[in-house]
């Protein structure tokens, strides 16, 4: 399998604190990677260096082979890796189609070198990428007004119609009910033949159904990296995290 | 901003330009020229809107993007000899510049220091206007009646004071702004500019160098308040520093959140509004600043959203 993002001792300190140290990261394209970890333990900051938000201390990022370091979160979202927010993090005024849309057209203003002029085409792409996550029948309702199940799907909907190669997902069934999640699991399955997938999560069930790779975070360092039943047989996971 | 119409749209502003274009045949002289001065008035408040009602950046300098295209144009005639329409060129292009300089420098901010940034550099162009007074006359300005030649088009020739050029020239100058506002609406980037209002940092989290777009709405804001102010100057034959103060900047706000922010007619019937409720009030009583105000805050409680926001809020959620 091909390497589509690698990093390289990647750091970052807030003052005194070191919240990510020296981290190694190799994701291969198609794969879904679960990052896990106590709170506090670097999952977020790690994901925000990867997504731009955050500027890294010391270390690379390479994606398919470029250095893409020192590069911005919309430059970094042009170059295929999308962030979905840990907290909900939409057009709330909007309706859900307005919301879609404006990630829809961004995605194709990238691929096409120009702003799309046709509503037409941008509908289409709102639409298919609504009933992905099966909120279509939303379309219209102002994103404020949704159930929360629903906003975070929105969310992910706007992460698809950005088209990442990258898809960032952090703590997305947080909050979720069971029924929901059931639903979002079979999602991300259904999108791991066209993109690769970092989640972040703390349900362990959630995270042992799709993972193929566990990464293991601790302190800000990667304490451990295999395949789910691998870790859970990482008697030093489960000190750390599962709680012995 | 739920669902766009731009059919009902185009309908809906054709229908205020031709009833505003009818109305000089029936408004009495003193209301003629009333309406004169707020269509001119109401393209600045536009301009003030693309920035505060459709990109959420709130400016307490727009003073001097008007004086800077009024001043622009008035030197240009006044001391230079050039006629309306060279000197309304030069008016816009000097405007494109300031609003693009000060937009590279204050876009590096947000909120408050934001506010804070574009209230000081409205504040240096009053106060340059003051300073450079061999040019710009201080604080009296000068008067351009004299210098003005008409305007020549084909056969015809057109004088400035005339009240009926006035009128169809301010008319004009609305029906361009009102075209350009709504189009800019219906865009694509229009659509980003409203994301950046309603949330930046999940625009920029979408791939969009939302600088960029900050930048364009400045400098077609800028630009849009300082051809108002070339109008002006031509229209109403003065130039003056009362333009540059700090009350002609807070002037736009207060017509614009009275008429609706984010609504592309709210800063006519602001604009409108405002107008004939101090010529009312000050008519009747000297204290009219405080029937004005008590107005305005009796309004910001009923109606934050603004008159227009309230009937796109309650019948036409489609209204651009």
């Amino acid at each position: 399998m091909n390497s589509l993002l690698k990093t390289e001792g990647l750091s970052k300190h807030f003052g005194g604190l070191q919240a990510v140290e020296g981290v190694d990261l190799d994701l291969n394209e198609g794969e879904i990677r679960a990052v896990i970890g106590p709170n506090g333990a670097g999952k977020t900051t790690l994901v925000s260096l990867l997504s731009g938000r955050l500027r890294p201390s010391s270390g690379r990022i390479h994606l398919n082979q470029k250095d893409i370091t020192s590069f911005s979160a919309s430059r970094k979202v042009q170059f295929g890796i999308v962030y979905t927010f840990q907290v909900t993090s939409l057009f709330f005024n909007l309706s859900c189609y307005e919301n879609v849309a404006i990630a829809v057209q961004g995605c194709r203003a990238r691929e096409e070198g120009f702003l799309p002029r046709r509503e037409s085409d941008i509908r289409l792409n709102v639409r298919k990428v609504l009933e992905q996550v099966g909120i279509q029948e939303n379309e219209e309702t102002i994103a404020g007004n949704l159930a929360y199940g629903h906003q975070r799907l929105l969310e992910v909907a706007m992460g698809l119609a950005s088209r990442p190669k990258l898809l960032i997902l952090d703590e997305p069934t947080q909050g979720l009910a069971e029924s929901e999640i059931k639903h979002f699991c079979s999602l991300i399955r259904g999108l791991s033949d066209s993109m690769t997938i970092l989640l972040i999560e703390h349900n362990m069930q959630v995270v042992l159904e799709l993972a193929e790779q566990i990464t293991v975070m601790d302190q800000g360092r990667i304490l451990a990296e295999g395949t789910p039943s691998e870790i859970e047989a990482n008697i030093a996971v489960q000190e750390s995290y599962l709680g012995g | 901003m739920n669902r766009r119409s731009p059919k009902k749209t185009a309908v809906l502003m054709a229908g205020v330009l031709l009833l505003l274009f009818v109305l000089q045949f029936i408004l009495p002289a003193y209301h003629h020229s009333t309406f004169s001065k707020i269509m001119v008035l109401a393209s600045y408040a536009m301009g003030f809107n693309i920035l505060l009602g459709y990109t959420g950046l709130m400016s307490l300098g727009h003073a001097m993007f008007f004086s800077t295209g009024m001043y622009a144009t008035g030197i240009s005639v006044y001391h230079f000899g050039y006629t309306g329409i060279p000197a309304l060129g030069i008016g816009v292009l000097c405007t494109v510049l300031v609003s693009m300089l000060l937009g590279l420098v204050a876009l590096r901010t947000s909120g408050v220091s934001f506010l804070i940034v574009t209230l000081m550099f409205g504040q240096a162009v009053f106060l340059s206007i003051l300073y450079f007074d061999q040019f710009t006359l201080g604080q009296d300005g000068f008067t351009l009646t004299k210098e003005l030649e008409p305007l020549v088009l084909g056969n015809a020739s057109y004088s400035y004071t005339d009240p009926t050029f006035k009128y169809n020239a301010a008319w004009f100058l609305f029906a361009l702004s009102l075209v350009i506002t709504n189009i800019l609406i219906i865009s694509p980037i229009g659509r980003v500019l409203i994301a950046i209002r309603e949330n930046e940092e999940r625009t920029q989290m979408l791939g969009y160098n939302t600088y960029l777009y900050k930048l364009f709405a400045m400098t077609l804001s800028g630009a849009l308040s300082g051809l108002a102010g070339s109008v002006h100057a031509l229209l109403f034959s003065y130039v003056g520093a009362t333009f540059a103060e700090i009350h002609h900047s807070i002037a736009p706000l207060l017509w614009t959140l009275l008429g609706g922010v984010g609504t592309t007619l709210g800063p006519l019937l602001g604009t409108g509004i405002m107008h004939y409720l101090i010529d009312f009030t000050s008519g009747w009583t000297s204290a009219y600043l405080l029937i004005v105000g008590a107005i305005l805050v009796l309004l910001v409680i009923g109606a934050p959203q603004g008159l227009m926001g309230l009937v796109r809020q309650k019948r036409l959620p489609w209204l651009p």
